[in-house]
């Protein structure tokens, strides 16, 4: 920018929620939902908080652009077994409980980027998830 | 020396004009102290005592922020589903490339006679993450619930992440089941892959 005239614009943070709700079907396996990040900003990662009608239920996360994944398999899976994920009670909390999970170390979401969830039910009946991630939009504002 | 404090609580007088003739120096005020508050969820999300899940500090950021940067958010899970009665079972768990450990997770199905213990041992560097096994809630928490790894909590607000061997690390947990039935039983780390020390 040196030399251009141009200012490097501000980035500012607002407090944002951004939602994902599924109906888990009755022992859905790798059942999908989508998360796309707004166009407007980059979104910062804090919280995640969890609500479900079971907590036989487990998920796994992917981002979409990447094909990063954030859950790993930590044992070796037996023969004709597939990974289906964490338990989501060990994933996050309710605000309403105990408090959200804290990521600790913030993550940056670019914009437009997409999360995939899969969520896999052992509970035999219809799962009713909503999951949440609280943290910022980092909007970029030009400097006057 | 007239103060915002001292000119709010005792009145004594108007803020001084500025030294270069311009008007007078505005006094901090509130919607400005309020401004530096970078994280509100911090209120909302962290409990009133002050618990090791409470990793976010008001008005600044993370505790890990002095110790690591940048990096994504990494859960492995370690299922048992499930152990017998008062069975030991272990794993050999693979971690992804260059992880740094934050937090524990573990749950249990059965939690009367306190669920199971867990015994966590690095294999690339032969060490010990716990003493001896340790009660599943005392070592993870719960996702609602979580407890971070840091010694030092309280006013000083130290934390200090654990890093593995960059590629190819393990690590070899043993779990005791304490109930005398079947415990489906997950136990898993959480932390940071990729990222970088702060600066210092």
């Amino acid at each position: 920018m040196a030399g251009s005239g141009a200012t490097a614009p501000q980035i500012v943070k607002i407090p944002r929620v951004l939602v994902v709700d599924a109906a888990v079907t009755a022992s859905a396996v790798l059942f999908p939902a989508l998360l796309t990040i707004p166009q407007d900003a980059d979104f910062e990662w804090w919280w995640w908080a969890i609500s479900r009608t079971s907590a036989l239920l487990k998920m796994l996360l992917t981002e979409s652009g990447t094909s990063r994944q954030m859950i790993f398999p930590g044992s070796q899976l037996t023969a004709g077994t597939q990974f289906l994920g964490v338990n989501v009670d060990n994933l996050a909390g309710t605000v309403a409980g105990n408090g959200s999970f804290p990521i600790a170390v913030p993550y940056v979401m670019p914009a437009s980027r997409q999360y995939t969830h899969q969520f896999s039910d052992t509970s035999a009946a219809p799962n009713t998830v909503e999951v949440v991630y609280h943290g910022f939009a980092l909007l970029a504002v030009p400097q006057s | 020396m007239s103060t915002f404090l001292s000119r709010l609580l005792f009145k004594d007088g108007p803020p001084p004009a500025s030294p270069d003739g311009g008007p007078p120096l505005r006094p901090l005020m509130l919607p400005r102290i309020i401004a530096t508050f970078e994280n509100i969820f911090a209120v909302s999300g962290n409990t009133a005592a002050d618990n090791q899940k409470d990793v976010y500090i008001e008005g600044d950021g993370s505790v890990f922020d002095g110790a690591i940067q940048g990096g994504t958010p990494t859960w492995i899970p370690c299922d048992f589903l499930p152990l017998g009665p008062s069975k030991t079972g272990r794993s050999k768990m693979a971690l992804p490339d260059n992880f740094t450990l934050l937090a524990f997770f573990a749950s249990a199905s059965s939690n009367v006679k306190g669920g199971f213990r867990v015994n966590v041992y690095d294999i690339n560097r032969r060490i010990r993450l716990t003493e001896r096994p340790v009660n599943f809630n005392l070592m993870g928490g719960t996702g609602n619930s979580p407890l971070f790894l840091g010694g030092d909590w309280g006013p000083s607000r130290m934390a200090l992440p654990y890093q593995f061997q960059p590629f190819n690390a393990q690590v070899m947990i043993t779990i005791v089941n304490l109930e005398t039935v079947n415990n489906s039983i997950e136990f898993g780390l959480y932390g940071i892959q990729g990222g970088h020390p702060a600066a210092s």
